[in-house]
């Protein structure tokens, strides 16, 4: 199988699971009329492993499914499950006496930077350095196939 | 919101009057930024010649220019007004609607830029729907995604109109219907005489006054709450949850905005259309870091405003907000001098213009140029043919940005929760129905028409009728279950199931 193919697949299960998470978390809750205990779990598992999915469907896609990429979307996935898992793990401190970490409480710290900050750089600038402008995607072969029986304006 | 509240949207969406802020200096303030937007039209009327440059800007645009006006049409008025207001009331639930951001600005460039940007070199594509269509050679399938996109943008605009008409009145005392009308007349004027070509310049400069804006309003945020940890410390020893993980909504609904507005932000077409414009392929390279860096900046008003007023009303030097909305005037109010309270709201306006613009190009080629498509014998989502048609688009796709824009200021002068409910409509709606067959499509060969045209009516239908049976009471999904959510869910697992047994003749 080819290896872009093959990160297409991988891609597809990878989103076709975590959305499945994410609906099992849905109709758990539906059913019981409030959340059951693993409902978060399966929402944070789901929405991230199907963020990842995302990824690497358009990094097959383009092309650039690399051994490298691959443990970039690894890691991240690794850290948004560490991030969400730790803020639903962690036991809260209440009252003003909880632990702050660079200006926040643990909890909502952990979120905040491991989240919100961690990849807002990484993936971008890894984005930059493995973008080929002349690789070619199924854009091109649907247009190539199509373009037949309509000009370029 | 509480959790037994649901996922509602209401909140995100302005819908009653603000308090009055400034004098004078705001007004100056309100005025030059509006005399600039002005002068961006007359420059940009002067080079649309074209559909080509009325819909997707002459297809020129470089790297600085696309990443600033992404953002520009990705932050709506919601962002300066509701966003801290919802972050004040909430707290942390609010973070969840931004924090998607440190993925999405690269998402959105990793999955559809380069196939979006192939469809518009090789076959002339102006529009979402019209590359939805080329991609699977699908009249039905454009005339779909055309559909959803109206119903959705409709609402949207007209809340955008009343958030206008409220910051207009806030600032000169105009009163709320002139508000809308003024608000939306200055954004017709440039959007019909410079398309999105006067659009994506003037976000450029709309892109600018937010940032700065933002910076300015975070510096004083802090200051007044004695910086991030003296803030988390005042309002810890008052409430346990604000700050806790999830915030006052709790971790399914906090999980849901993460889930909707992460994998949802791939379907705004108003922010894929800017795809479509870039004049080479080499422009998306440094795009994700440009649109993040800038995204970045004009979020941190967002982040801090709601609760550093937060802080200062359990301190007691700010009464308790009768409205969440409230938190960004009574902020402007209490701690910033006056010239930069008319920054800011000239921030806002900014904001709310230029994602109007957006979607009224959106909206206009949807009309002029996709559903005709649907019903003729042309092939799917191909080229503008020749220049009489070219000629003939761009004065059809003006006269359609004015009926759209009435339509939407008609529709702003409805009660302020009736115009939320339609608002509420358009994220979602755009999420359910134009994921899975754009960005899944483009990139999965085995993906079909039909598998495209079920999703697009599932997430329609299901939206549609989920929300309307949430806002009339008769049945709300429980603890933070959104029917966004359950919409988005339904149609990408629809459409994988569709496209991998049904047929796989439309593979490109």
């Amino acid at each position: 199988m080819h290896a872009s193919s093959a990160g297409t697949r991988a891609g597809l299960v990878m989103l076709i699971a975590g959305v499945a998470a994410v609906g099992c978390a849905y109709a758990g809750t539906v059913v019981d009329g409030a959340p059951p205990a693993w409902a978060p779990w399966a929402l944070a598992g789901g929405t991230s492993f199907a963020s990842v999915a995302l990824f690497v469907l358009g990094a097959a896609t383009r092309r650039t499914l690399s051994r490298g990429i691959a443990a970039l979307l690894g890691a991240l996935f690794v850290v948004l499950v560490a991030a969400f898992g730790a803020a639903l793990a962690l036991t809260p401190e209440i009252g003003s006496g909880e632990a702050l970490l660079l200006g926040l409480p643990l909890r909502l710290s952990i979120v905040f930077y491991g989240i919100g900050l961690v990849p807002l750089l990484i993936l971008p600038i890894s984005f930059a350095l493995t973008f080929d402008p002349t690789a070619n995607g199924p854009g091109d072969a649907a247009s190539r196939r199509l373009s037949r029986t309509a000009p370029p304006e | 919101m509480s959790e037994s509240a649901g996922f509602a949207v209401l909140p995100l969406l302005q819908s009653a009057a603000l308090p009055r802020v400034g004098g004078a200096t705001t007004a100056v303030s309100m005025v030059a930024y509006i005399l600039v937007i002005g002068a961006i039209a007359v420059w940009a009327a002067r080079r649309t010649h074209s559909s080509a440059d009325f819909f997707v800007a002459g297809r020129s645009l470089g790297t600085v220019v696309l990443g600033i006006s992404a953002m520009a049409a990705t932050l709506s008025g919601f962002a300066f007004i509701g966003g801290p207001g919802l972050f004040y009331s909430l707290g942390a639930t609010a973070l969840f609607i931004v924090l998607p951001a440190s993925l999405t600005n690269t998402m959105g460039a990793w999955v559809l830029a380069r196939p979006l940007h192939d469809l518009a070199r090789e076959r002339g594509v102006i529009t979402i729907p019209g590359a939805i269509g080329a991609r699977y050679d699908s009249r039905a399938a454009q005339g779909w995604a055309a559909t959803a996109i109206l119903i959705a943008l409709l609402g949207y605009i007209a809340t955008n109109f009343l958030a206008l008409g409220y910051v207009l009145d806030a600032v000169f005392g105009t009163g709320l219907s002139l508000g809308i009308w003024i608000g939306a007349a200055v954004v017709l004027a440039y959007t019909v005489a410079g398309g999105i070509l006067a659009g994506v310049y003037a976000d450029v400069f709309q892109g600018a006054v937010m940032a700065v804006a933002s910076v300015a309003a975070c510096w004083y945020a802090m200051r007044s709450g004695g910086g991030l940890a003296e803030i988390s410390r005042t309002i810890m020893g008052a409430d346990a949850t604000y700050l806790g993980p999830w915030g006052k909504g709790g971790a399914m609904t906090a999980l849901s905005f993460f889930f909707v507005f992460g994998v949802g932000s791939l379907a705004q077409p108003h922010i894929a259309h800017k795809y479509l414009m870039a004049r080479d392929a080499k422009q998306f390279r440094w795009y994700p870091l440009v649109m993040t860096v800038a995204m970045t900046l004009s979020l941190l008003l967002y982040l801090v405003v709601g609760v550093a007023v937060k802080a200062l009303v359990v301190r007691g030097v700010v009464p308790p907000l009768a409205r969440s909305d409230d938190a960004m005037p009574m902020f402007l109010i209490a701690t910033v001098p006056t010239a930069l309270a008319g920054i800011v709201f000239a921030g806002v306006a900014a904001a709310i213009m230029s994602t109007v613009n957006s979607f009224l190009s959106v909206g206009a080629a949807a009309i002029t140029h996709d559903l005709p498509r649907a019903f003729d014998r042309s092939p799917a989502g191909d080229a503008v043919r020749g220049r009489a048609e070219s000629t003939n688009l761009l004065a059809r796709g003006r006269m359609a940005t004015v009926l759209i824009a009435l339509g939407a200021a008609l529709v702003a002068h409805a009660p302020g929760a009736q115009v939320a409910f339609l608002g509420v409509f358009g994220y979602g709606l755009f999420a359910s129905t134009l994921v899975p067959a754009l960005a899944i499509g483009l990139n999965w060969k085995g993906a079909t028409a039909r598998g495209a045209i079920a999703s697009i009516v599932t997430g329609l239908a299901l939206t549609l009728v989920g929300e309307s049976l949430s806002y009339f009471g008769a049945y709300r999904l429980p603890a933070g279950v959104p029917w966004s959510g359950v919409a988005l869910v339904a149609a990408l697992l629809v459409f994988v199931a569709a496209g991998s047994s049904w047929t796989r003749s439309s593979r490109p």
